[in-house]
This record gives structure tokens, C-alpha cells and sequence, in this order.
């Protein structure tokens, strides 16, 4: 039992230790960074929605002429009230000279009501607010291109830093990552559509791409010719991921990056093929559960 | 250190240290007022009892759905795959008591942080980060034990395969208890088949005794009650 004792004090630092080394590696704040920027955009999206729908009661035809909700939310924070739209501040603010006449225009007559100073304060508040998180939400991004940079030079230099960061953040560390093969890199992201595929006996059509249909090349492409190029990709995406796991010293030099390019001019030509028809999935009705079941019988 | 409600429950024994009160499952406090993943503590005849969360352990959810026979007692030595953070293991510490000995092995630092934590006053409760598929790895001592009963809960494709490589550390005629997850070996496959072909698999070493789907408490989970053929 004295031998237990010893034994046990022995894991538990050994398991302590493990821990630290496990969790010093910077691979893991990558991990929380990635998944932070995530849930600020959703965060920022809310706010940004909230504020503009009460805003809205005060001068509906904002909304209307600009469309970019980090521009309204500026005007807001820094003009106020409708009123304060003044066509030198504005055409300072927005940049483009036809907007802000229209805008000035429509601060003129609008058709919007009085908000009291109090209302005003609470969403002035909120404008604020919003504005400061999408300013921690772009220093998080250069951030996180810088952390990328360093882990995995070679695979941002193939899919671009955020796009990097997000696939290691997905597959759980560059070790992982390097040792996915390519089909898996091509779907990372897109499990629901892979399963509902899998579920369905091969009915529901499957996925093309997940993640790294945020690259640059992919979204230049029309839909049709999309499936060529994003498994070449997620090949390439496997290659630099791997050289930069195995020998983190070596540089690709653009090799990758050419015959992507050759790939992306191939798969520009390839002309839209006629729609085909695909069978329509049926429906299929959920069994009626017990409790309705014997609630039917006694009516 | 959290104050225990004091509720006259009658708590009945149904296994060696586990009791009930009809409907939810208790264990003695081993550290009285310590809780470990937030449950509710009773208080009777001065003894401190916890909650059992059958939606958070699997093995709690086997006991609500029927377990019959609990091969862990007082005193046994239990070797635990996919410990996690240890909630599971809290209530297996509590059963087994302090002449027991129960080893949490799991792969993942994350758990492994909360679970080093949370096992530190139990004394009975050895913690260890290795690969439960390659029992050859554990420490020499660990290897050299004999244990009375292997628990695994881990969601790995190969879940009866890790089962059979670490059935040597058991004693002669020791028993095991295996939580499937169907859905780590086969997405798409119709789960009632997958715990039939996972039960067939262990028969190579072990009578199957009980196989109990883990419904409603958990998706597609199952618990199978086995133990080494002679």
C-alpha cells in the first residue's frame, strides 16, 4: 500500500507535467483564437442588427441607402441624431460623394420619429460598443495570420493565413493536420452535408468542399467548376501542411503555387454542363410516437 | 466546501456502496462537502451521499436503465479507459472506497487538466495521459496490478479492439464493462447492429452478459456487461 502511495504521487506529477507541456505549445491559442474570431463576428452581427433595427425607428432610410453595417454603425456612433448629417462631416466619413449627397438628401426628409435623449443614449451605447468589438475583431485576425505565418509557413502561403488558421483549428494542430489525407482536407468543415450524404444512402448529394472553399481561388470560380479545383487544392493543402509538420526548415519556393495556378487557368475553361435532373428525396414521415398514439386511441 | 441538503430520503442499497432512493442512484462522499461536477450532496443519518447524473456518466445511466449485476465493490481495482474529466470516476472512487484503487488512463490533455484536479484529494484515484490502444506504454508498475474490473468509455473507431488489448491487465474471470458509441464506429450504420457486432467481437475473450442501450440518457450509447471466459 506504501508502494501505492509513492506510485500515485508519481502519476499525478507526471500527468501535471504533461498538461503544462500539452497546453504550451502554440498551436492551442491558434485553436482559441480561431474560435474566438468565430463567435465575435456572430456577436458583432447580432449587435450591429440590434442597433440598426432600433436606429431605424428614429431614420429608417439609412438602411436603405447604404448597405455595410460597420458604415451605418459609424455614422451613428459619430453623428447622432439625424439631424447632426451635415454634407462635409458625411462626405468625410462615407469617402464617396453621390452616397453622402443621397444620404444628406434623405436626412432631410425623412420620414422617421423622435427618439427621446434617453432612448438615443441607449443606442448610441450599443453603436459604440459594436464599433470596439469589430475593432478587437480585426486585431485579432492580423493576430492570427501572424501566428499562422509562423506555425505553418508554407500552408498560408498556399491557402492564405486565415484560411490556414481555421483548417489547423479544425483538424486540432498541425500534426493532425499533416497526417489527414487530402479527400478529408477537401471536406473539413462540411461534416453535416458528408453525414446527411453518408445518412441518406448516398441520396442527398455530397459535398464538395468545406473550409477551403473561403479560398480566393475557389470563390473566382463558378459552381460547375469548383470540384476539379478544390481537390486539387486540398492535394496541395496536404503537401505544404506536411512539408511544414516534417521539415519545418524547407520552403516550397511557389512550386505548389504554380501548378495550382495552372489548375485554376484549366478549370476556367470548363464550360457549364446541361442541369441534370436529380431524383427528389422524398420525405419520409416520422413514425407517430407513443404518447400520440394511445392520446388518439382514447378520443 | 458546499453545505449538504438535508432531505429525509430513504435510501435503500441496491449494489455494495450504491444506493437509491427510488428515483435517482447515490454514492457515499468519500471527501464530504467536496463536489466534483457540480451535484447535489444529501445529508442522512450523517452520512453524506452524491447525486449520481445518470445524463453525465454512463455508467449512472446503465444503473437507471437496468444494470443487473455491478462488478464494482468495495475494494476492487478498477482500470478505467477515457476517464475524461473524471466524473464518472468520482462515483467508481466512491464505490470502491479507500482500500480500492481505480486508474483513469486518457489520451486528452484537456480532460486530463480537470481530471488532475479533481482526483488530487482522492486518494484512491490514480491519474495517467498515455494511449489506452497501446497498453505496452503504461508504466511498469501500473502493468504489474491485476484488476477486478476494466471500464472503457472512450469514441474511437476501434472500440472492442482497445477492449480485448487491454483485457490482460485482468485478473482470471475479472469482468468488463464497455461503453459503445455507435457512432464513432459507423455514422450511417443502424446502431442496435453496430452493439450486436461489437458484442460478437469481445466474445473471442469474454461472456457476454448484458447488453443495455443507453436511451434516453444517451444517443445511440450502450453499455455491455462482460466477463472473461475461464
Amino acid at each position: 500500500m506504501e508502494n501505492l502511495e509513492i506510485l500515485r504521487k508519481q502519476l499525478l506529477s507526471k500527468a501535471k507535467e504533461q498538461v503544462v507541456e500539452e497546453f504550451s505549445s502554440p498551436e492551442i491559442q491558434l485553436v482559441k483564437a480561431v474560435n474566438l474570431l468565430e463567435d465575435l463576428d456572430r456577436i458583432f452581427n447580432l449587435m450591429a442588427e440590434h442597433c440598426i433595427e432600433w436606429y431605424s425607428v428614429h431614420f429608417p432610410e439609412l438602411r436603405e441607402t447604404i448597405e455595410d453595417n460597420a458604415l451605418i454603425l459609424k455614422l451613428v456612433a459619430e453623428l447622432g441624431k439625424r439631424e447632426n448629417f451635415e454634407e462635409e462631416v458625411l462626405v468625410q466619413l462615407v469617402g464617396e460623394e453621390e452616397l453622402s449627397k443621397e444620404i444628406f438628401q434623405a436626412s432631410k426628409n425623412s420620414i422617421g420619429s423622435e427618439l427621446s435623449e434617453k432612448d438615443f443614449a441607449e443606442v448610441l451605447e450599443l453603436a459604440v460598443n459594436a464599433l470596439r468589438l469589430k475593432k478587437q475583431r480585426e486585431q485579432l485576425e492580423s493576430y492570427i495570420q501572424e501566428k499562422a505565418l509562423g506555425i505553418a509557413p508554407n500552408l498560408s502561403q498556399i491557402a492564405g493565413a486565415l484560411l490556414a488558421a481555421r483548417l489547423l483549428s479544425k483538424a486540432g494542430g498541425l500534426k493532425r493536420l499533416a497526417m489527414l489525407d487530402s479527400s478529408k482536407i477537401q471536406l473539413l468543415g462540411a461534416e453535416k452535408a458528408l453525414f446527411r450524404h453518408l445518412k441518406t444512402k448516398r441520396k442527398a448529394l455530397p459535398p464538395k468542399h468545406g473550409l477551403i472553399l473561403q479560398h480566393s481561388f475557389l470563390q473566382q470560380l463558378k459552381p460547375w467548376q469548383r470540384s476539379a479545383m478544390s481537390r486539387a487544392l486540398a492535394g496541395k493543402i496536404a503537401i505544404a501542411a506536411r512539408i511544414d509538420f516534417f521539415s519545418p526548415k524547407s520552403r516550397a519556393d511557389g512550386k505548389l503555387q504554380d501548378s495550382l495556378q495552372a489548375v485554376f487557368e484549366k478549370c476556367q475553361k470548363i464550360p457549364e454542363k446541361p442541369q441534370r435532373q436529380f431524383p427528389v428525396l422524398e420525405r419520409t414521415r416520422r413514425p407517430e410516437r407513443k404518447f400520440f398514439k394511445k392520446f388518439n386511441k382514447r378520443k | 466546501m458546499e453545505k449538504a441538503q438535508k432531505e429525509g430520503k430513504c435510501l435503500r442499497q441496491i449494489f455494495e456502496n450504491v444506493f437509491s432512493d427510488g428515483k435517482f442512484f447515490y454514492t457515499k462522499n468519500l471527501i464530504p462537502g467536496n463536489k466534483v461536477y457540480g451535484e447535489k450532496l444529501v445529508l442522512e443519518n450523517g452520512i453524506e451521499y452524491r447525486q449520481w447524473d445518470a445524463f453525465r456518466s454512463k455508467l449512472g445511466a446503465g444503473l437507471q436503465k437496468g444494470l443487473k449485476q455491478l462488478p464494482i465493490k468495495k475494494s476492487s481495482k478498477v482500470l478505467y479507459l477515457g476517464s475524461a474529466e473524471g466524473t464518472t470516476v468520482s462515483h467508481v472512487s466512491d464505490i470502491v472506497g479507500r482500500e480500492g484503487l481505480v486508474v483513469g488512463v486518457d489520451f486528452s490533455a484537456t480532460g486530463m487538466r480537470r481530471f488532475v484536479l479533481n482526483c488530487e484529494n482522492r486518494e484512491n484515484v490514480l491519474p495517467l495521459l498515455a494511449d489506452a490502444s497501446k497498453p505496452e506504454s503504461y508504466p511498469e508498475e501500473i502493468r504489474k496490478i491485476k484488476f477486478d474490473v476494466l471500464f472503457q468509455d472512450v469514441s474511437q473507431k476501434s472500440q472492442a479492439g482497445i477492449f480485448l488489448k487491454n483485457s490482460p491487465l485482468l485478473k482470471p474471470e475479472g469482468f468488463g464493462m464497455l461503453s459503445v458509441k455507435a457512432r464513432s464506429i459507423d455514422s450511417s450504420e443502424n446502431p442496435e447492429k453496430v452493439f450486436r457486432q461489437e458484442a460478437e467481437k469481445l466474445k473471442e475473450k469474454f461472456a457476454v452478459l448484458q447488453i443495455i442501450p443507453l436511451k434516453p440518457f444517451e444517443k445511440d450509447h450502450a453499455l455491455i456487461l462482460c466477463r472473461l471466459k475461464k
